[in-house]
């Protein structure tokens, strides 16, 4: 047998050893230990022997120094559960070492199906699938900012946080520079076309896996699957035609040849209604013909990053039955998605970049003011009720920076960190040190 | 209740896992009652797991026993989601009517017969096991078979039980020697059956990885079964001579047959 066994001590390229602890589960390319290294605990990736075989000779070797690479360069955001030391040989194969992954995360495949021993996991608030598209999306930007492109996104990658959106993006061993092909490739189901039909994955066809995945994280069902690409008998040729050379969108407005399949498009009907017009048509737009085959430009990650930071700020709490709701800033009013009352346009912060609804817990991120700074956590500034009169509403300041308040009047005013401005008409609020840093209050 | 509460689960294509057991009264004793351990543990324990990690496909399952006639121990009305399946053991009694089990077979990989699903199924997995040659005229039903469009992308993989299991018409029933595996002792069998009931299964539920090559059922039912041979002994199996491939890892261990 090639397996490990508990007690087994495997050498690690650095120098040092890990001890086989027991085993955390087994998959198509390889099983996963739990080990003990330095005293610590920690997974261990072991592969089959015979996983880079199809690869040609010097497959293996190739993929080791990629592995090798990837773990000197370190991980491009904390989501990533990034390799962290690799083993010698041993019979023919090797493996690597990477952190446990903590608890509370649950994987993609499980917010799509369940059973009676691990039912269907769902998201806490819609609050929390925008903070998990968001941490998704800049996972990919970092990490296509560093050259490297993911080539094998699936449902297995993602662990997710259902209560936070929190992100752990898993089986990064696959993660190669542009233009290097790692000989793994994915699922179909999650393929860009091109990459379907023999092409090398690249920055690129990762846009598309992504789209897919954000898609799904929304409204479960998958966007190419519809009442034309499921045939009675999925073939590889079928799949290679749905997936591959002739997808279809099945929601594509210019083309319905693909609807879904009708009895199993309850979340489509209940969650692609209720979401803005602009999420709509991001995903009409990552999903029409020409973007798909690649005639038109894919859908970046900065894109969708604006799309979700908006989206995530016009969700808000109904006045009426504290559900949640999504605001639109454009129109006089709202419908609530849940109670279906229709609620008035709050006030609105407006910024360079985005007008936000000024609700209680709204929260202003340094992305909505500024994306040059690359930065998806920082908090500048929060709404919160006056204890008083909670129909008054403030921003504090959670930032570092002394804030410049202009009045209606043009009397000046700072405001440091901690303190609490009223959201009043025609305050400008000069949040960092620049004017693209600022955001006036209309109602 | 929120919306987020009433997120349905994703809809899945079917993946159906066919077992064809012969259970002629030659596989009395240790033969069946292997077959019947490792089919009731892949069932119950190792494949509700995959179907049930699975986004891609849900697996369904129909077992029929052939030997005088032939009968499905799962409902007629068709193959049963993998979780649900209680065991009966299987009991040997009678010949070996692989034709009949061939027509049968052949009359249900249909959309009208057990393979009806609206969200579409990928091709299925056909695991056949026998000790014996067939008793009755095989050839007749298995040429209808073969015409059978389910049965041409179908997974097909035959173990041959014991020294007098007739290889070359399992290899005309998988379409290649090298998806037959022969077995002589009870640990491997049981091990095999469990091992290639998960591989195969594994193989044909999920969206398929892409390739420059599109290999046929028979290349993806060989490689499966080399797989499985690999894990169970160590070592590559040997297929070059187009011959069945053997697996015994210690045939002290059980019964020599």
């Amino acid at each position: 047998m090639n397996a490990l066994k508990t007690g087994d001590i495997v050498k690690l390229k650095n120098g040092g050893a890990a001890k086989i602890l027991s085993e955390f589960g087994a998959g198509g390319q390889g099983t996963v230990y739990k080990v003990e290294y330095e005293g610590k605990p920690y997974a261990l990736k072991w592969y089959h022997p015979g996983t880079f075989n199809k690869g040609g000779p010097d497959a293996a070797q190739k993929f080791y120094s990629n592995l090798e690479g990837n773990i000197s360069n370190g991980p491009p955001t904390k989501a990533f559960l990034w390799p962290l030391a690799i083993t010698e040989i041993r019979d023919g194969t090797f493996g690597y070492l990477m952190d446990v992954r903590p608890d509370g995360y649950e994987e993609l495949t499980n917010f799509f199906v369940g059973t009676k021993k691990k039912p269907q996991v769902r998201f806490g608030s819609f609050t929390a699938i925008s903070t998990a598209a968001i941490n998704i999306i800049q996972g990919f930007r970092e990490l296509h900012a560093q050259g490297y492109s993911y080539q094998d996104i699936n449902n297995g990658n993602f662990f997710i946080n259902p209560s936070t959106g929190d992100v752990l993006i898993c089986d990064n061993d696959n993660v190669s520079p542009y233009q290097v092909n790692s000989g793994i490739m994915g699922k179909q189901r999650w393929m860009a076309p091109e990459v379907v039909t023999g092409g090398t994955p690249d920055k690129q066809s990762d846009r598309f896996s992504l789209a897919v995945v954000l898609f799904r994280l929304l409204f479960i069902n998958h966007p190419l699957e519809g009442c034309y690409s499921s045939p009675p008998c999925m073939t590889k040729e079928a799949e290679r035609k749905y997936y591959g050379t002739n997808p279809i969108f099945i929601l594509d407005p210019m083309n319905d040849q693909n609807r879904p399949i009708p009895g199993s498009d309850s979340n489509l009907k209940r969650f692609w209604p209720i979401y803005p017009q602009y999420i709509q048509a991001a995903f009409i737009r990552a999903f029409s013909h020409d973007v798909m085959m690649k005639e038109a430009p894919r859908i970046l990650e900065t894109e969708w990053l604006d799309a979700f930071f908006r989206l995530r700020a016009e969700t808000g709490l109904c006045p009426i039955c504290k559900r949640e709701m999504f605001y639109s800033v454009t129109r006089d009013s709202s419908q609530c998605m849940e109670c279906h009352k229709t609620i008035h346009r709050p006030a609105l912060l407006k910024t360079s970049r985005f007008d936000l609804p000024i609700v209680p817990k709204q929260k202003v991120y340094l992305w909505h003011l500024d994306s040059d700074r690359n930065d998806i956590e920082t908090v500048i500034a929060e709404v919160v009720s006056n204890p008083k009169d909670p129909r008054i509403l403030g921003f504090r300041n959670v930032s570092n920076y002394t804030w410049k308040v202009t009045l209606p009047d043009g009397a000046q005013r700072p405001l440091p960190p901690g303190n609490i401005v009223p959201a009043k008409g025609g305050f400008l609020i000069n949040f960092i040190n620049s004017d693209k840093h600022s955001g006036t209050v209309a109602f | 209740m929120s919306l987020l509460d009433q997120v349905a689960p994703a809809p899945r294509k079917i993946m159906t896992l066919f077992y064809l057991v012969d259970t002629s009264g030659s596989m009395m004793g240790d033969k069946l009652g292997s077959v019947n351990s490792a089919m009731e543990e892949a069932i119950t324990v190792d494949l509700p797991d995959i179907s049930s990690a699975n986004d891609d496909a849900e697996i369904r399952i129909a077992i029929m026993q052939f030997s005088t006639g032939c009968a499905w121990i799962t409902p007629n009305s068709g193959p049963i989601p993998i979780g649900d399946v209680i065991w009966n053991d299987l009991t040997p009694n009678g010949i070996t009517d692989l034709g009949a089990a061939c027509k049968e077979l052949d009359s249900k990989l249909s959309r009208t017969g057990f393979l009806q699903s609206q969200t579409g199924a990928y091709a299925p997995v056909i695991l056949l096991f026998s000790d014996g040659g067939p008793t009755d005229d095989w050839e007749s039903g298995l040429k209808k078979l073969k015409e059978n469009n389910w049965f041409k992308h179908a997974i097909k993989i035959a173990v041959a039980i014991g020294d007098d299991a007739d290889r070359d018409v399992l290899a005309a029933f998988t379409g290649t020697p090298e998806a037959v595996i022969g077995v002589r002792d009870k640990q491997t069998l049981k091990a095999l059956i469990r091992k290639v009931s998960v591989r195969a299964s594994e193989f044909q539920s999920h969206s398929k990885q892409s390739s420059d090559v599109v290999t046929s059922a028979e290349d993806d039912s060989a490689a499966i079964v080399k797989d499985v041979v690999q894990d169970i002994t160590g070592q590559s199996a040997d297929t070059s001579d187009g011959k069945p491939i053997d697996v015994s890892i210690d045939p002290a261990w059980g019964t020599d047959w």
